[in-house]
């Protein structure tokens, strides 16, 4: 069972509020090599939050993740995962799908 | 401009017990990197993807270092790392009760709790998130007073 698990699924120690994620360089290595697809979830979203922890990890945690994702060798797609505030004052779009948008 | 207003329309495949949705297979052969597990929509995403797509690799960002209360763990964890077999049995047993609870997957698959979220027609997801896009410019300006 251990051994199952640790082949599909593996936890990695960072914050990505920190500079380069605050991963460790063999971490950040076997990410940059292997992964195809980035999920980029991670956020608070407390409206109580104090300005600069907020700063920190919605948008310079994109940021960093995004580096990271220039990085990576194979990637395919990367999904930010933003909220449902962020989209709407783009004209022409109306209602907000749930599908994947064409680029640009 | 004329591409921002087109979405991709996906097909939904709704294949029997047996069929894995084109999402599904996907996954099956990709190394995803995810951030954010511990919170309300990255719980369900580490499931689905480890259960239902089954993916080849996933790298799980979780913070280990600070010396406060782990949510992955609920324990408090020391300015060293944890051991990550540790999380990850705890990540992955404490999450399948809490994605099982998930509102998230209750209002989305009641009835089909055990398959992939993606699969289920786009009429199924939250009902509430279509009136709140509609309603979003008049809600923001009462948000920010103007």
């Amino acid at each position: 069972m251990g051994t199952e698990l640790s082949v599909a699924f593996q936890v990695v120690g960072g914050d990505v509020a920190e500079t380069q994620m605050g991963m460790s360089d063999y971490d950040r290595e076997t990410i940059c090599r292997e992964v195809t697809v980035i999920l980029h979830g991670a956020a608070t979203t407390k409206f109580t939050e104090h300005i600069q922890t907020a700063l920190r990890v919605n948008v310079l945690g994109v940021q960093n993740i995004l580096q990271l994702a220039k990085k990576c060798l194979v990637l395919r797609s990367f999904v930010h995962v933003s909220t449902a505030y962020v989209n709407f004052p783009q004209k022409n779009v109306g209602i907000v799908q749930e599908a994947v948008y064409n680029r640009t | 401009m004329q591409s921002t207003g087109a979405p991709v329309s996906y097909e939904v495949q709704r294949d029997g017990d047996e069929g894995d949705s084109h999402i599904v297979s996907f996954f099956r052969d990709q190394a995803v990197f995810l951030t954010g597990v511990t919170g309300f929509l990255g719980k369900v995403l580490l499931w689905q993807l480890y259960r239902v797509c089954k993916a080849r690799k996933i790298y799980v960002l979780v913070r280990t270092r600070k010396q406060k209360k782990s949510e992955a763990t609920g324990q408090f964890v020391e300015d060293q790392q944890s051991p990550q077999e540790l999380i990850q049995q705890q990540l992955l047993e404490r999450f399948e009760q809490e994605v099982l609870n998930s509102p998230i997957l209750q209002s989305v698959a009641q009835e089909e709790r055990f398959k992939s979220t993606v699969q289920v027609p786009n009429h199924h997801h939250f009902p509430t998130t279509r009136r709140w896009a509609l309603n979003f410019p008049l809600r923001f300006r009462w948000l920010v007073g103007m």
